[in-house]
């Protein structure tokens, strides 16, 4: 991320909301940690109850701001029951699953299911992003030892907006999942900002210690 | 060392502080609590085993088994297994559990348990093996110090930001030291206790997952449900988690204030009985954030706390000083917290080691406890306690939250 500062008046915002879903242990945790901070950490210990991420990005010459609002659940069955608050007025929903982990893609589906049920009901969009994460752990070469499994599912469900293979170890793929969403924000959602909210924006975001900044623009 | 382990009451094993040959002891415990169990009268349930090495302590919470194995002249915290079951309550609540294991007495608890919570009954084993977790020890909560009028001011704050469906907050440094409690409920009877917090602090700080430690400034808010056994073992609260940055020149520059590593973070706990709750409470801990940062005299006083100059000679080693009417605690900046001593029915306890000596008393509403050098005389302990309890008294408004 490279760190720009807030533009003194932006014309216009979006709040984006985003949230990810998907198995305990693929690795949702660390795509947010690869996006916030470069950095993977091999020891994370897994997510309980679910974390919430602001990340206020400037486009268009600091013109327009996107705010996303992330929520990164947690993937144990215990928490299920509190998944659908995340997803509710959500408008993005990235659901990871682990290439060499056949279950967990088992349950990407059961979460794509969940959100067409939801869809459904409440006659809403939800862009689907799919991710299939740890791609450094397939050998160069050659492919997920369930990539026919993937390719009928995903032509089956056109709902499914994109694909991405990533590896947030090796940040492969992660800054390209995020700017295609930020790319892919629909310009009727961004609305005009009021002088006085403009002038309140307080930024309290900031790094701590310097690192080189290898992703995306956000 | 002490060994614990969590059985289910079907003889399953759950956890192992000391993971070897924890099957075989599995089968052993069950055997001997359901010897008990069933060839007795129903009230005569085992609690201990004593031999000449160990001491093995047996707790039968249904549908859990703990037990305890400890070296014979260890100082065991009697309330140790407790501790570990109602950290399980707090994962799930007693009916969920309840109703697993009705439905599936063998059932296999550990597919519950994530590497996160592993880590963290870890850490409560490791802290109450060696006895080094002060909250545990003296059931107390530790205070930051702070200028009454000021602790008073970021109180009235606090409260005015609170709305209904808040129920609890606290604002602390991030090795716990409260600055701020908000009770928000009428009802005298449902109060937070400190074994449920000792429990919320321990599942904070154990994994890496909220960050704490993270060399990173991050602005993750967390949402945690979880179960405070002791204020209602059937049901969760939703708890707003989130961690404030002191370490910025940006403040330092703002409040004219010199750099200094006293209190590093803030924590931010807000509690509220309804899921949906969290837009409502980050919109408090956001208003709540921005008075304690950006008012110089409550920044300056949670960044700089005031200094404890309590008036004891330097063979005192290590103080804690206990509030037992508020249930909190100050201690001395390097106190190894060593065994508590159990004063049983009495007031004064004296006990020596080869290097130093523990010494406590009680007087009045306080319990002091010293470390002290051997050849301190022990005449000498009783006036200064004394003194200690003067400086006490006369600043108990700015070292305890009344």
């Amino acid at each position: 991320m490279s760190q720009q500062s807030l533009p003194n008046k932006p014309l216009r915002s979006v709040e984006y909301k985003i949230v990810l879903l998907g198995e305990s242990s693929v690795g949702k945790s660390s795509i947010l940690e690869r996006l916030q901070n470069n950095t993977f950490n091999e020891d994370k210990s897994s997510t309980i109850g679910a974390a919430f991420i602001s990340k206020k990005i400037p486009i268009n010459e600091n013109k327009d701001l996107i705010n996303l609002q992330i929520w990164d659940t947690a993937g144990q069955e215990r928490f299920h029951n509190l998944t659908p608050l995340y997803y509710r007025n959500a408008n993005c929903a990235i659901i990871v699953f682990d290439l060499i982990n056949l279950d967990s893609f088992k349950k990407a589906e059961y979460w794509i299911d969940q959100l067409n049920n939801y869809i459904e009901e409440q006659l809403i969009g939800i862009e689907i992003i799919l991710v299939g994460n740890k791609c450094d752990l397939i050998n160069e070469g050659e492919e997920c030892s369930y990539i026919n499994i993937i390719n009928e599912f995903i032509s089956n469900h056109k709902e499914i907006k994109r694909y991405l293979q990533t590896s947030a170890k090796e940040n492969i793929n992660i800054s390209k999942l995020f700017q295609d969403i930020i790319d892919n924000i629909d310009d009727e959602m961004f609305h005009p900002i009021e002088e006085e909210n403009s002038k309140n924006l307080i930024d309290l975001k900031f790094k701590k210690n310097s690192y080189n900044s290898t992703s995306c623009q956000c | 060392m002490i060994n614990y382990i969590i059985i289910s009451s079907s003889g399953k094993p759950i956890y192992a502080f000391d993971n070897n040959n924890i099957i075989v002891y599995s089968a052993i415990i069950q055997s001997i609590v359901s010897y008990f169990t069933y060839s007795t009268s129903p009230n005569q349930l085992i609690n201990s085993i004593k031999n000449n090495n160990s001491f093995i302590n047996f707790a039968h919470y249904n549908p859990f088994i703990l037990i305890s194995i400890s070296p014979i002249n260890h100082h065991h915290n009697p309330s140790s297994l407790s501790i570990l079951y109602n950290y399980l309550i707090s994962l799930l609540s007693k009916p969920y559990i309840d109703k697993i294991f009705n439905k599936y007495p063998n059932f296999d608890f550990t597919k519950l348990l994530s590497n996160s919570d592993i880590l963290t009954l870890n850490s409560i084993c490791h802290d109450l093996s060696l006895n080094n977790n002060p909250i545990f020890n003296y059931n107390s909560l530790q205070t930051l110090p702070i200028n009454y009028k000021i602790r008073s001011k970021i109180n009235s704050k606090f409260n005015s930001l609170s709305t209904s469906n808040l129920l609890f907050g606290l604002i602390t440094t991030s090795n716990f030291k409260l600055i701020s409690i908000l009770k928000n409920i009428q009802n005298s009877n449902h109060n937070l206790h400190i074994s449920d917090l000792s429990i919320l602090f321990k599942i904070i700080s154990s994994s890496n997952n909220f960050k704490l430690n993270s060399q990173y400034i991050t602005n993750e808010t967390f949402w945690l449900p979880i179960c405070l056994p002791k204020f209602n073992s059937n049901g969760h609260l939703y708890t707003l988690i989130q961690f404030v940055e002191l370490n910025d020149s940006r403040y330092q520059q703002l409040h004219s204030i010199s750099a200094n590593n006293n209190t590093d973070k803030l924590l931010i706990i807000l509690m509220s009985p309804f899921k949906d709750s969290f837009n409502e409470l980050k919109k408090i801990s956001n208003n709540l954030i921005k008075s304690l940062l950006f008012n110089k005299k409550i920044f300056n006083s949670i960044y700089n706390p005031l200094s404890i100059n309590l008036p004891i000679p330097s063979s005192i080693i290590s103080y804690t000083i206990k509030n037992t009417s508020l249930l909190q605690f100050i201690e001395s900046p390097s106190n190894s917290s060593s065994s508590p001593l159990n004063f049983k029915n009495s007031t004064i306890i004296i006990e020596n080691y080869s290097n130093y000596k523990l010494f406590a008393c009680k007087l009045s509403n306080y319990e002091i406890y010293l470390k002290i050098n051997s050849s301190t005389p022990e005449s000498q302990l009783l006036p200064i306690s004394k003194s200690i309890l003067n400086y006490c008294i006369s600043n108990n408004h700015h070292l305890f939250i009344q």
